[in-house]
């Protein structure tokens, strides 16, 4: 791949117009096989979530009550939702709210919003404490069964772990999206509680719309990848924040002779990620435990550096580092990539309101901020140049759903509908 | 049906959690209101999964529902599942 190629790309400006699906968004699905049910944007029940070794196993009360969940969030987001959007607007076309602010104030003159919020907020933490309860009732059964998966030398060395290793701040001080304990959860051993609770909340929370193994993400970014830079065949990829590592085995796959490293401040969340890894027969993945704010040196001359959905959970701080180190560490002539939500400083007052819902309610430490910075200026003052800085829309691949034909309403800040910025280093 | 085995949680760091209704009562009652609605689903997929299982094996005699008396030990382990399915949905109640 060029760098004059990748400067071609013109920048996405205007955000007033409804997201365009991306030219790609036509190409075929790949086949994985899945027990998802043919029911179009409705929720998948849990039952249908792609198995592996180190699943979370629910009985079937605990399935029927997280359904019955991810049915209230589909309920809140198709049928309340438009609801609130009809009064809010007859109320701002007399009121013309000027800022956000005003524009909640708005909001809550409508008796259904407090209600909307309460049970959005309830049942997110529902779902988070029922499945770390469960997960940690099965730790025993969950650690065995992470010790079988990595029992080959093979496996187990795909893990790499720093018991020295201290998290950032805002890890511990925030614990995102109401899980309790946050990502850091870590019983030592073979533990691998806090990576079955996020898988499991992960796929209940969308629910299913990222496909069986929850990995929407990663196949879009994949597929967005190989779409708009054929050429481009990177040997080394550095996945940063992998967490669970949902996404990045969708990464490994599509690149399978690249080596990926994957990169995590949480024991428990790579431990579970290689045992579920291996147990999807995924070799080619690195999990290492380490700072993404200083990726260590060993790490160098990569041809990717990418985060997908992790920079809104840290901080500006950590932001203007890992973009720092993804350009210390990416090779002469290498892509660094970063998906998130798209920004929704100039969307209607409304859209506004529900997208900065989860900053404000939702323990998201730096969303409400980061989608106002820009993140082009900040990939310029990492070193990357100007002219190879470069935005684009990545839209999942669908997996029952069609993402063009959404149901009633997006469930904004929930949709696989992602902005990504990215940058070419300078070749040698 | 038996009863979960407790464990406790680690606490959730972050932001005092925000109230979108003014009134606490209420809240705690729209947070009942959530739990229940989940029990509620258990036990429709419960009578459901029933019901096709005796509709594909034969069904049940007339009156064996209703003439049916728990041991002990069934009797022991629905009062520990309806302590547990108590706690689930009034849990609400013991948030400061
Ligand atoms: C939303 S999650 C993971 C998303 C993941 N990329 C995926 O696609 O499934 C964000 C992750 O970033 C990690 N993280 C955040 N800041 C970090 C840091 N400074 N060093 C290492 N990991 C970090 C967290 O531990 C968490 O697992």
């Amino acid at each position: 791949m060029s760098p004059a190629a990748a400067a071609q790309l013109a920048p996405v400006t205007s955000r007033d117009a409804p997201l365009p699906p991306p030219a790609h968004a036509a190409a075929p699905l790949a086949a994985v096989p899945s027990a998802q049910l043919p029911i179009g944007t409705l929720p998948q029940p849990w039952r249908t979530i792609g198995r592996h070794a180190v699943l979370l196993r629910l009985t079937p009360d605990e399935q029927a009550r997280l359904d019955a969940l991810t049915h209230l969030n589909h309920f809140l987001a198709q049928e309340v939702v438009p609801a609130m959007r009809g009064r809010f607007e007859r109320d701002a076309a007399v009121a013309t709210p000027e800022d956000r602010d005003q524009a909640f104030d708005l909001l809550e003159r409508d008796p259904r919003y407090g209600i909307w919020s309460e049970l959005r907020r309830n049942s997110m933490e529902v779902r988070q404490q029922r499945n770390l309860e469960a997960a940690l009732r099965q730790r025993d059964e969950l650690a065995a069964a992470c010790r079988d998966a990595l029992a080959s030398a093979e496996a187990a060395a795909t893990l790499e772990l720093d018991p020295t290793f201290t998290a950032p701040d805002y890890l511990v001080k925030t614990h995102a999206h109401l899980l309790p304990g946050g990502y850091l959860t870590d019983g030592g051993a073979d533990d691998v509680a806090v990576g079955a609770a996020y898988e499991a909340s992960s796929y209940a929370v969308v629910p299913g719309r990222s496909g069986p193994h929850s990995d929407g993400a990663g196949r879009a970014l994949a597929r967005w990848l190989v779409a708009r830079f054929p050429d481009f065949r990177p040997r080394r990829i550095l996945d940063l924040g992998c967490g669970a590592g949902l996404n990045t085995c969708a990464v490994a796959r599509a690149f399978p002779d690249a080596e990926v490293i994957a990169i995590d401040a949480g024991a428990g969340l790579l431990r579970y990620a290689a045992a579920r890894a291996a147990s999807l027969g995924i070799r080619n993945v690195r999990w290492v435990q380490a700072d993404i704010e200083q990726v260590p040196e060993r790490f160098g001359g990569a041809d990717l550096a990418y985060t997908a959905i992790v920079l809104h959970e840290t901080s500006h701080r950590a932001l203007r580092n890992v973009f720092r180190s993804c350009h210390e560490r990416l090779a002469p002539g290498g892509l660094t990539l970063h998906v998130e939500q798209p920004p929704y400083h100039d969307r209607p007052w409304f859209e506004q309101c529900m997208r900065d819902w989860d900053g404000r309610y939702n323990n998201e430490a730096f969303w409400s901020r980061i989608y106002e910075l820009d993140l082009g200026d900040e990939l310029a003052q990492a070193g990357f140049e100007r002219p190879r800085i470069f935005e684009d829309r990545v839209s999942a691949v669908p997996w029952n759903t069609d993402p063009r034909a959404p149901g009633k309403s997006e469930d904004y800040g929930r949709t696989g509908n992602w902005q990504v910025v990215g940058a070419w280093r300078a070749p040698a | 049906m038996s009863a979960a085995t407790p464990v406790t949680l680690p606490e959730l760091a972050g932001p005092p959690r925000p109230h979108f209704i003014a009134d606490a009562g209420q809240e705690r009652l729209w947070n009942v209101v959530v739990a229940l609605s989940t029990e509620l689903a258990a036990t429709r997929a419960r009578l459901d999964t029933l019901e096709r299982v005796l509709a594909e094996r034969g069904t049940l005699p007339a009156g064996a529902v209703e003439s049916w008396q728990p041991s002990t030990a069934a009797g022991v382990e629905r009062t520990h599942d309806m302590q547990d399915y108590t706690r689930r949905v009034f849990g609400a109640l013991t948030r400061e």
